[in-house]
């Protein structure tokens, strides 16, 4: 990576881009393409192989959106509907605590570094715990700012959009530790048992949360010292860019039942009493596993999964399902129906699902409600729109839009080189609000918005943004983009939305379910207009809209997927009139050959290159996948299915990985977090076959994939949050056969490329 | 449009006979029951003979497979005889009937193979014509 760095010194400022700066370098490529040429290092080798803009439009009401008019203010709230989340059944009838505090405290609570433990292993601040105390007596007086997801307060507990990506850790202190008993070889075999399942723990659990919630954790191993001490070792929590650590609890921090515990929780995350690099003394995030995790292998992956719902913010599942035993109080907003299978229910809890080491369709649900954002799918809008990437400066040149919540600014990278040449981006810094920079605005609350790229005014060139603020604590905007210039307007609407992003209508702009998980009622608002209309899905389900019936068959399809009972419904928008649709289903998970209990990630593309939106169900593991060919015509969404089989966990990127106008599948494995996985690409042919392309990729990346060089072909940009020099390689796809090495580029310091994430 | 589906439900009930083909003019007497100017070659009359056509529009309540709809209906299942499929699946029966929204998806199946609705509800089997 030394390389890497070097090369990006010369071409971008060590601040960051700023104005009209150039990111990237000019990259004199000469005959050596491919992985081994310029820009490239040591870290892949390639085993094998190798229109017009959409009119603008008058948008007469969309223009009294703009801030300062607030009779413009898009509201759906008018919608009539149920409660939003429905508190918890045990705080909805319980009677006020008659306990004081300290009563309280010594009840239920026991002091853990950082803050308390609750209900075993559920890590609260004292400022949370305040706030539980004062929600279970019923205390009138204002307990200030709340800081958690309590029923029917005020923001979710979850890591900002640039922490998400970036959830470094390494391994501390495992005993018993070969250098303390030099001649005890059972106490080394030990040793090194205990630390390889705590890698096999963490490598399993933070892929499947991964998979469920586009999160990146990265595992920064050279930093694991296993042998040292807690203060002495190499992997210090909040130095050398160490999120937490992971270790073995000692002596009464975590023995017996205790298999594990945490306080790496996201309401810890901008508080300046935790260690960081200004603050090696601050409390340290860490995830401790007890013996009795460290001694079974079924043991340590339930509860490397359960610490690691900890970890991501998730309170335990037990206390929303009727048993008497566990239930002490709960204060957590429901993001599901209440889950016995859910891997954050403890299994000694009557009802609760014994010896699950694997995610529910709940648990994988709620985290992607929680972590996973809304986009427009400009792969698949590109039919019509011929830009099938996110662009944004008015151009048809593709981009990235970098959210900087701490700089309340957006950065806009635009790329600038031609098809054949390295790629390079112009960069701006765009500010939230609208005004030029320098951006203000307070941080707290942009760290807490959650940003989608859509289409609701000018074109398809110059993208818009939707950024909400789930709650009643935050602001949800809709930012309007003309190529030059955001304009920023107050977004109304219930909290805790769900936002589902797609061109429903006659044109290919976007409109906006707005989904409320469960029976509470939906709607289809129309930005361009303003209008409302009724869109109410009642069940808890992933929305994945897609053209199954490609640009024949009216505006975008939404598929629901329902993890639990493994059921699909379908919503085939019509034409007439516009806004319309027909519901097909559900149907069950049996019919469709789906099983009970699978993990499926429904992974959109056109694998065919006949216009219409084909899915593969991928099932990590030995079960079996599926590709479903849309064979649908103008009014009915109809499949071919094809089994398939992926063994192995891998993250999937969709893009046309050789030019050929079909999407392929990009099966991307980080040898350092699993040194013998290789990457491999599903070439997709018009048959739905496919050629497999196998590389080897050392590094764990947040990638961006996009035809940067408007060549037809799919792009990479190797995102690397966790690199101190927030340096990201480039690969650029040459021939359609092969990927040249760009010189790498300096992504912005905590930024998150918006729309990029889960099945990215 | 609606002559057309009078004319194939006269075809379900079997009250058609094989039909005379008389070359380029191709004129059949009594007349077959084409599907449509959407799926040339359907129920058309071919060496003497009315090839299979799509039948009536039936629920996934009645049915479970086209060898049983044909059979139901007097007639015998075209293993993929229609636009080389054996049904066509429609999103309901009203959009089955709909005159607008005649073309559903054509898919190739055994005859004694269920249907594969997936989400949707509604069919047409791919059967003989002649009795």
């Amino acid at each position: 990576m030394l390389g890497a760095a070097l090369a990006v010194a010369g071409c971008a400022p060590d601040d960051g881009p700023q104005g009209e700066d150039e990111v990237g370098g000019t990259g004199d490529l000469g005959g050596e393409l491919g992985p081994g040429g310029p820009g490239c290092d040591e870290n892949w080798v390639a085993l094998d192989g190798a229109a017009p803009p959409a009119p603008d439009a008058e948008l007469p009401e969309f223009q009294a959106l703009v801030a300062g008019e607030p009779t413009g203010t898009l509201d759906v709230s008018a919608v009539p509907a149920a409660p939003l989340v429905a508190p918890p059944p045990t705080l909805a009838t319980r009677e006020p605590m008659t306990l004081g505090w300290d009563e309280f405290v010594e009840a239920y609570a026991d002091p853990w570094p950082g803050g308390w433990l609750i209900d075993g292993d559920q890590f609260v601040t004292s400022q949370q715990l305040r706030d539980i105390y004062q929600v279970l007596t019923n205390d009138q007086e204002s307990p200030g700012p709340r800081l958690l997801a309590f029923s029917d307060e005020i923001f979710d507990e979850v890591w900002s959009e640039p922490r998400k990506l970036e959830l470094t850790w390494c391994v501390g202190v495992v005993f018993p530790q070969p250098n303390l008993q030099p001649n005890n070889d059972a106490a080394a075999e030990k040793h090194q048992e205990r630390y390889e399942r705590i890698l096999r723990g963490m490598e399993h659990g933070t892929k499947a949360w991964e998979r469920a919630t586009g999160v990146n954790f990265v595992h920064l191993a050279e930093f694991d010292d296993p042998a040292g001490g807690i203060g002495s070792g190499s992997c210090q929590p909040g130095q050398n860019n160490i999120h937490f650590r992971v270790r073995m609890g000692i002596s009464d921090e975590c023995a017996g039942p205790c298999a594990g515990v945490t306080n790496a929780t996201p309401i810890t995350e901008f508080d300046p009493q935790w260690a960081g690099p200004d603050n090696p003394g601050g409390f340290e995030r860490e995830l401790l596993f007890g013996p009795r995790a460290l001694d079974s292998e079924q043991e340590m992956q339930i509860t490397a999964r359960h610490e690691l719902g900890h970890v991501l913010g998730f309170a335990h599942e037990h206390l929303a399902f009727d048993q008497d035993v566990c239930n002490e109080f709960t204060v957590w907003r429901s993001l599901t129906p209440p889950d016995p299978k859910s891997v954050m229910a403890n299994d000694t809890c009557p009802g609760a699902a014994k010896d699950q080491p694997r995610l529910s369709g709940f648990d994988r649900l709620g985290a992607f409600y929680q972590y996973s954002r809304a986009r427009r799918n400009p792969l698949m809008m590109g039919g019509a729109s011929l830009v099938h990437d996110y662009a944004y400066d008015g151009s048809e040149r593709p981009g990235i839009a970098w959210f900087t919540p701490l700089d309340n600014a957006i950065q806009q990278w635009t790329s600038t080189g031609s098809p054949g040449q390295a790629i390079t981006f112009s960069a701006v810094e765009r500010c939230l609000d609208g005004q030029p920079p320098p951006c203000g605005g307070a941080v707290e609350t942009s760290v807490g918005l959650r940003p989608s790229p859509l289409f609701v005014s000018g074109t398809s060139n110059d993208l818009d943004l939707l950024l909400l603020g789930p709650g009643t604590g935050l602001p949800d905007f809709l930012v309007t983009n003309d190529g030059t210039s955001y304009s920023s307007a107050a977004f109304g609407g219930p909290d805790f939305t769900i936002p589902v992003i797609g061109a429903f209508g006659h044109e290919i702009d976007d409109q906006i379910i707005v989904y409320r998980p469960g029976p509470a009622s939906d709607s289809l608002l129309d930005p361009r207009s303003g209008a409302v209309h009724p869109a109410d899905y009642a069940d808890y389900a992933f929305p994945i809209p897609a053209r199954f019936r490609g640009f024949g068959g009216g505006g975008n399809d939404v598929l629901w997927y329902q993890p639990d009972a493994q059921t699909i419904e379908i919503w085939e928008w019509g034409q007439i009139p516009e806004f319309s649709f027909e519901r097909q289903g559900p149907v069950p998970g049996q019919s469709i050959e789906l099983e009970p209990d699978v993990e499926y990630m429904p992974l959109i593309g056109d694998f065919n290159g006949d216009d219409r939106t084909d899915l593969f169900w991928y099932a990590p593991g030995l079960p079996t996948d599926w590709l479903w060919l849309s064979v649908s015509p103008q009014f009915t969404v109809i499949f071919d299915r094809f089994e398939r089989q992926v063994m192995s966990e891998f993250r999937p990127l969709i893009g046309d990985f050789n030019g050929d106008g079909i999407d392929d599948i990009f099966w991307y494995a980080a040898r350092s977090e699993t040194p013998d996985a290789l990457s491999v690409i599903w070439q997709f042919d018009e048959g739905g076959g496919h050629t497999p392309r196998v590389f080897s990729i050392n590094g764990d990346y947040a990638p961006v994939v996009g035809d940067f060089d408007d060549d037809g072909c799919s792009d990479i940009l190797w995102h690397d949050p966790a690199d101190p020099d927030h340096v990201s390689p480039l690969w650029r796809c040459v021939g359609g056969d092969a990927f040249a090495c760009d010189p790498p580029v300096e992504a912005p310091p905590d930024g998150f490329p918006i729309g990029s994430g889960l099945y990215g | 449009m609606n002559r057309f589906l009078s004319i194939m439900t006269l075809v379900a009930v079997g009250l058609t006979t094989a039909c005379a083909d008389d070359g380029p003019a191709a004129v059949c007497e009594p007349a077959c029951a084409p599907y449509g100017p959407w799926l040339p070659g359907v129920g058309e009359c071919v060496a003497g003979n009315c090839t299979p056509t799509f039948m009536e529009c039936f629920e996934n309540t009645e049915f479970s497979t086209c060898q049983a709809q044909c059979e139901a209906v007097g007639s015998t299942c075209a293993e993929n005889g229609c636009a080389d499929g054996t049904y066509m699946i429609h999103s309901n029966l009203e959009d089955c009937t709909n005159p607008e929204m005649i073309i559903g998806g054509v898919i190739s199946r055994r005859c004694d193979e269920g249907i594969d609705w997936q989400v949707n509800t509604a069919a047409r089997c791919c059967c003989e014509q002649d009795p």
